[in-house]
């Protein structure tokens, strides 16, 4: 996923561009030079344009693979088509209507199914674009088979295209603003999503019922161009036209959509002699390219302007600012050794207010720890989990002082990763309670627990993946980007400002950990240990009060170990953080831990100061088996 | 009254059937009731329902005759639903071209019978052959290049193999249907419930191939390779299974069987044409998801469950709701219980 | 990146180049739109044969108006947004006078509103549909409607004593529902004792509701549906020893009903449009040149999309002129057309033929399955 950092303006181009081209076409077919036939092409074209965009928001940006497309376009069309032909009601209302109704059917389908996964869930959604027209076939008020006859005539071409246009743009703009980004997150990893403060079922219904009502729309459109509709319009068949043009595009570009539902539209018109075979031909040019480029003919990218590209650059110069970067993939990569040192030495170009006191001596933690608070700011009572018969977790407690950087050790399979995951709410604990400042969270989704200031890395790193760098901070700034779903819409010049602090500041996290050299670099080509900070960034920008890290050394050379101990301590006091970390370099936990927990077989034997454990028999015989006694 | 009575009874059985589900891992131990299992338990159902009719005074010859029926279609339905189980299980891919394989079985055995003059069995052989090595050469083609990729794009390659097979047999075969020669005449009359033959020979060819299937999975060495590759593709590799060869044979078995059901309902329901694969290979899925997906009696139980409630819907409702009973039947199952009736659930790692 | 910017240039450079292209005037454009690829080819390629005869031998005669006729036709592959595309194609790009088609009731639906819009007359050689021809003025048919057809099924029932009947239909096929929805309401008309049973798109068991008509007692079943279906229902109804009197629709009347139901189809009657045992000189003059011209023995289409051809080009010249606006107006005004599938034939003020429904049964005759006329009926 790479997309341009400055998509505000490149989708002005678009709409600049698009506009020129509504002018141009209404010209020709005002003056005849473009008769009703190819007008009435370039109107199907349009209708496919929505439906693939609209496709693309849910299978393409969120990764809900749907098969079952045509139903809700078929929602659509039959709202339209009622309304016309009883109410008479203009166009405009019948496209809003479809909108809605649309809209409430994904809503309704969305819920339950979009708990599934995968082939499950394309499977589920066949089951239900099929259901659609079986209701259809069989109501009376929609007259069954026989269809609607008689909708008001509107296929004047100006008027689809300011629809498409409209519908192209606004999910331009819910992609390219924090609310894509969210999607974006779900589709790359549902479970970090959910982790960010990522609402994953809210999102992924919207989503869903987004893009439902965008078929919907592309529906009345239809039904309005054909002036007659059937249930058999509305097929299985159908879904799949709509899923073929969206993976000939490139899953997860609207450009690609957009192209390439055009041209498939218009392509078979010019190519009647080939009639004959035309449906062989097809499949096959399916095959072919899922062979020979399975991302589709754009990938991920969306076109920008080639020709424009010198006028792009300029104007990115005068206005980028913080944002502009040129978006190419070889980045200097920094030699992993380094790392750390870039760190140290970039530490002065930080913001005014930040000390970054990381060249000290190791072990300089002059710095007083945020002075403990008399009420503790995470207690856990009781907490058990049990999977089936076996316990792996039980009877946890704690209590962490606001501030503590607390360890939490013990040998492999011991349930350290298990309290994590109930602390997080990934897995809900079977007994027990956890209070976090005060405040019972263990019946909370790990969304809710990301928003009261609980944030966390994961052992076996959970980045997205697909995504830069940079993108994957801002992906974390969820919570926090100060404007709304509506703004993202609309995008008052206040957006524009939000958008640029959640960018400035994201950079800022990433220089802290040393990757700003990287922001631009896709996350799965990061060496591991950066890869390990980039997680401590992102868990960072979620804006935490505790900070749950899991193993953030593993895999890093004692070096980097050092240096990222320093940071551990460093981000603690500047961030006023609490930490929790589980870790098994006990060199690292016994100097950087003011207390630690350890656990074995899903109990704690023991807690106190690195010192008091290290003297410990029962953790000694823990680690070091019976024998060592 | 009766009802009453009626509807305790079938709590009863049902309490009874849960009963046994829960401790068929003490029945399964013990050989003596092993092999008694299941035939017990359709025997109660046949039996409580048999009562529960008599109790609400239905017509119970037309009852038994959509089962019957409806078995024989489900035969058809289970066929096809072994070999997605088979290919899901291994390579997580729901081969949507697996109901046009089930068409060229058909035409094979179409044209073996009436061009070549066979009889049944060779024909059954010449249509399990052709599509078996269809099969395999669609996976080499489409799928074996694509088998790191995301599982969409495999999806996709799926849904592409099917258009194209469907369309290259009208090119092929014509969109003229065909009909296939009445080989199996007899008729018989059970309690005035009417036996084809040729359903006789569906439903038992579907059992035998579901046991054999059964054996080969269990008890050879390349079913435990099967087995092995479903688990773990990476470790079955590293213990030195060629992975690539047991993807194969899986596609050849699971096509086989596909070619097999093609015959099949060629002989019951005498028609065949290009188009035919798409509906019953929809349905097919969805009575493995029924089922549980990676089960092979699973695959049969789905592909009986959906071709008896089919007739039934039929034959007491609508055939005009049918097709979204199956639909609607499948969605129930994956939300209420994912892995299938006869699966087991497993729980994502964090 | 390049290689989108490079489809879109293309497009539009295509897009372009056809605009530009030249219209010669010097000949009368009759469009013909029907599916020439998919499932329905077979009709679409019968109503596209039986134009082709009805402008040869016009244009054998000197053609019309002192022009020969050009035929222009489009494969709109019984696809709604297809129909839409290829009706506007040839109205607006190939400056057709007449439109003969679409084929199907779901693409002439479609149509009918644009050549309406565009005041081009249509005429449907095969939909059915009621509604078609009510969109306006420029729409009409030339086969009898559902309304005729099933009612003249019904009372063919009645007239072999049959009380108790039974209709198989298709769900979502408006064709099927439709005569469904006839049958049911007459057979209440006359007092029989009814059932509709259904089956779907692409069923190839229809045990159970064989054996539901079965138990119900149906002596009679009515199946508005095509032959490939009427296949599987007959053997299937055949091989359960359930030999009630089938009466199938037009969508019977073929030769494959013959060769591939057998003896199972034998008995079976069904109401079309023309039979080819009719004595009539024009039947047998049109068979003969249909099986000069083309080699193969028609489809009944084919003689619907005869004389849908030639009644346009009738009118033409009835008109005097190649207005569109004169030649609806000569249209509208047919009296009495000598048409293979019925004569005479005037059409009504909604656009719908006035016209016999023949019916036809199969009989074995030498040893051989046929079929035989029984009677014309005008409903």
């Amino acid at each position: 996923m790479q997309r341009h950092p400055n998509q505000l303006k490149g989708s002005l181009y678009w709409i600049a561009a698009s506009a020129v081209g509504l002018l141009i076409l209404n010209y020709l077919v005002a003056t005849d030079a473009l008769d009703w036939y190819y007008a009435g092409v370039l109107s199907t074209a349009g209708i496919y344009i929505i439906l693939t965009t609209s496709l693309n928001l849910i299978n393409g940006i969120t990764g809900q693979l749907s098969i079952g497309h045509a139903g809700f376009m078929a929602v659509g069309a039959y709202t339209a088509a009622l309304l016309s032909v009883h109410y008479d009601t203009p166009f405009v209302v019948n496209i809003l209507a479809a909108f809605a109704t649309a809209a409430v059917a994904g809503l309704v389908i969305g819920l339950p199914t979009l708990r599934l996964k995968g082939d499950y869930l394309a499977i589920a959604t066949l089951g239900f674009g099929e259901i659609i027209r079986v209701v259809i076939q069989n109501l009376k008020v929609t007259r069954g088979a026989f269809g609607i006859v008689g909708i008001t005539w509107v296929d004047n071409l100006f008027y689809t295209e300011i629809v498409v246009l409209l519908s192209v743009v606004i999910i331009w703009r819910i992609v390219n603003s924090a609310t894509g980004r969210a999607l974006i997150a779900i589709r790359e990893d549902e479970t970090a999503a959910e982790t960010m403060g990522i609402n994953t079922t809210l999102y992924k219904v919207m989503a869903f019922a987004i893009g439902s009502a965008f078929a919907g729309v592309a529906g009345a459109l239809y039904a309005h161009r054909m002036t007659y509709i059937s249930p058999n319009d509305f097929t299985f068949l159908k879904s799949v036209d709509i899923l073929v043009m969206l993976v000939l595009g490139g899953l997860g570009s609207i450009t690609g959509a957009v192209v390439s539902a055009f041209s498939l539209t218009l392509l078979p018109e010019f190519l009647r002699f080939i009639d004959e075979w035309r449906m062989v031909i097809y499949p096959l040019l399916l095959v072919v390219v899922m062979l020979f480029r399975p991302q589709g003919l754009f990938g991920t990218k969306e076109i920008d302007f080639g020709a424009l590209g010198a006028a792009f650059r300029w104007l990115k110069s005068r206005f980028g600012g913080a944002v502009g970067s040129a978006p190419q993939r070889t980045v200097e990569t920094a030699s992993p050794s380094s790392g750390m040192q870039t760190e140290v030495q970039t530490s002065s170009l930080q913001p005014a207010g930040v000390q970054p006191d990381l060249s000290g001596q190791p072990g300089s933690a002059a710095v007083a720890p945020a002075e403990p608070s008399s009420r503790p700011f995470l207690e856990v009572n009781g907490l058990s989990i049990y999977y089936g018969g076996l316990k792996a977790v039980s009877d946890f407690n704690m209590s962490l002082p606001e501030g503590a950087l607390h360890g939490l050790i013990g040998p492999n399979g011991a349930g350290k990763t298990t309290v994590f995951n109930m602390l997080t709410g990934l897995h809900p604990p079977s007994e027990g309670e956890i209070r976090f400042r005060r405040k019972r969270i263990d019946r909370l989704p790990p969304y809710r627990i990301s928003s009261e200031g609980v944030a966390r890395t994961f052992q076996n790193i959970r980045l997205f993946k697909d995504l830069t760098v940079l993108d994957n901070v801002k992906t974390a700034f969820h919570m926090n980007v100060g404007y709304g779903f509506g703004a993202s819409l609309v995008r008052p010049p206040s957006y524009g400002v939000k958008e640029r602090r959640v960018t400035s500041e994201a950079e800022r996290l990433l220089e802290i950990l040393g990757l700003q050299e990287r922001r631009m670099e896709l996350a799965r080509n990061l060496p591991y240990g950066e890869q390990r900070r980039l997680e401590i960034a992102r868990a960072l920008a979620t804006r935490p009060r505790l900070l749950l890290l899991d193993e953030p050394a593993a895999g890093m050379n004692p070096q980097e170990t050092a240096s990222l101990m320093e940071l551990i301590r460093w981000i603690r006091d500047e961030f006023a953080l609490t930490i929790l970390l589980i870790e098994h370099d006990m060199s690292l936990v016994m100097r950087l831990c003011e207390r630690i927990t350890v656990l074995d077989y899903g109990v704690t034997i023991f807690e106190g100061t690195p010192d008091e454990v290290k003297r410990n028999p029962r953790v000694i015989e823990a680690y070091l088996g019976q024998e060592a006694n | 009254m009766s009802r009453v009575v009626a509807s305790l009874l079938l709590c009863a059985v049902c309490i009874l059937l849960a009963l046994l589900r829960k401790y068929r891992t003490h029945v399964v131990s013990n050989p003596a009731l092993k092999y008694s299992y299941y035939p017990a338990l359709i025997l109660l159902a046949a039996l409580g329902i048999n009562y529960l009719l008599t109790a609400l005074g239905a017509n119970k010859v037309y009852t038994f005759q959509q089962a019957v029926y409806g078995l024989s279609l489900g035969s058809v339905y289970a066929l096809i639903a072994l070999g997605y189980t088979m290919v899901y299980g291994i390579i997580r891919l729901i081969n949507f071209a697996h109901g046009d394989i089930y068409m060229v079985g058909a035409y094979a055995g179409y044209y073996a019978v009436t061009v070549m003059h066979l009889p049944f069995v060779p024909a059954l052989v010449i249509a399990m052959v052709a599509s078996s090595v269809l099969g395999v050469l669609i996976e080499r083609i489409a799928y074996k290049p694509l088998r790191n990729s995301p599982r969409i794009t495999l999806l996709i390659t799926a849904i592409g193999m099917s258009l194209l097979l469907e369309n290259v047999g009208q090119k092929l075969f014509t969109s003229t249907p065909r009909t296939y020669p009445t080989i199996f005449k007899a008729s018989y009359e059970v309690f005035g419930v009417s036996v084809d033959q040729s359903r006789i020979i569906i439903f038992a060819v579907t059992v035998l191939l579901m046991i054999g299937l059964q054996y080969f999975v269990n008890y050879t060495k390349p079913g435990m390779a099967m087995r092995a590759l479903s688990q773990d593709r990476d470790a079955a590799r590293l213990m030195g299974i060629n992975v690539d060869r047991v993807i194969s044979v899986t596609f050849a078995v699971g096509s086989a069987l596909a070619g097999a059901a093609g015959i099949l309902v060629g002989i019951v329901y005498p028609q065949i044409k290009p188009t035919m694969g798409i509906m019953p290979g929809l349905k097919a899925f969805v009575a493995a998801v029924i089922g549980g997906i990676g089960i092979i009696p699973g695959a049969m139980l789905g592909g009986m469950i959906i071709g008896v409630s089919e007739n039934f819907v039929t034959a007491y409702i609508s055939s005009s709701w049918r097709d979204a009973i199956a639909f609607g039947l499948l969605i129930l199952i994956l939300l209420v219980k994912p892995s299938g009736l006869l699966g087991k659930s497993v729980r994502e790692k964090v | 990146m390049k290689r989108g910017y490079l489809v879109v240039a293309l497009t539009f450079v295509v897009l372009t180049a056809l605009t530009v292209s030249a219209v010669a005037a010097d000949t009368i454009k009759i469009g013909v739109a029907a599916p020439l690829t998919g499932p329905l080819a077979p009709y679409g390629e019968g109503v596209r044969d039986g134009a082709i005869l009805a402008v040869e031998q016009a244009n054998a005669k000197g053609g019309v108006l002192g022009k020969q006729i050009e035929l222009v036709i489009l494969d709109d592959q019984a696809d709604a947004t297809q129909a839409a595309n290829v009706v506007t194609r040839l109205i607006q790009r190939e400056k057709v006078v007449g439109v003969i088609g679409p084929v199907i009731s779901a693409t002439a639906s479609v149509g009918g509103p644009i050549c309406q819009r565009f005041g081009i007359p249509m005429i449907t050689p095969t939909a059915t549909a009621v509604s078609i021809t009510r969109v306006g003025d420029y729409v009409f048919r030339v086969c009898f409607l559902d309304d005729s057809q099933g009612s003249a099924a019904v009372n063919y029932m009645y007239g072999e004593g049959i009380k108790k009947a039974a209709v198989l239909y298709k769900v979502g096929d408006a064709y099927s529902e439709g005569l469904r929805d006839v049958f049911m309401q007459k057979t209440k008309e006359l007092g029989m004792e009814s059932i509709d049973v259904a089956y779907n798109l692409g069923d190839t068991d229809f045990s159970a509701q064989l054996s539901r008509m079965k138990n119900f007692g149906a002596e009679g079943v009515f199946c508005p549906f095509y032959y490939e279906d009427a296949v599987l229902v007959t053997r299937q109804a055949k091989a359960m020893g359930y030999n009630p009197l089938f009466v199938g629709t037009d969508g019977w009347d073929a030769q494959e009903l013959l060769d591939q139901a057998g003896d199972a189809s034998l008995g079976s009657a069904m109401t079309t449009h023309f039979s080819p045992t009719d004595s009539r000189p024009i039947v047998q003059q049109y068979l003969a040149d249909f099986q000069a011209r083309f080699g193969h023995f028609p489809i009944v289409l084919a003689a619907l999309g005869y004389d849908a051809t030639r009644l346009m080009i009738e009118a033409i010249g009835r008109a005097g002129s190649d207005d569109p606006k004169a030649i609806r107006a000569a249209i509208a005004a047919t009296e009495g057309f000598d048409g293979v599938t019925g004569s005479p034939i005037s059409l009504d003020e909604n656009g719908d033929p006035v016209k016999d429904v023949t019916i036809i049964k199969v009989i074995e005759k030498d040893g051989e399955l046929a079929f035989d006329f029984v009677a014309a009926v005008r409903p």
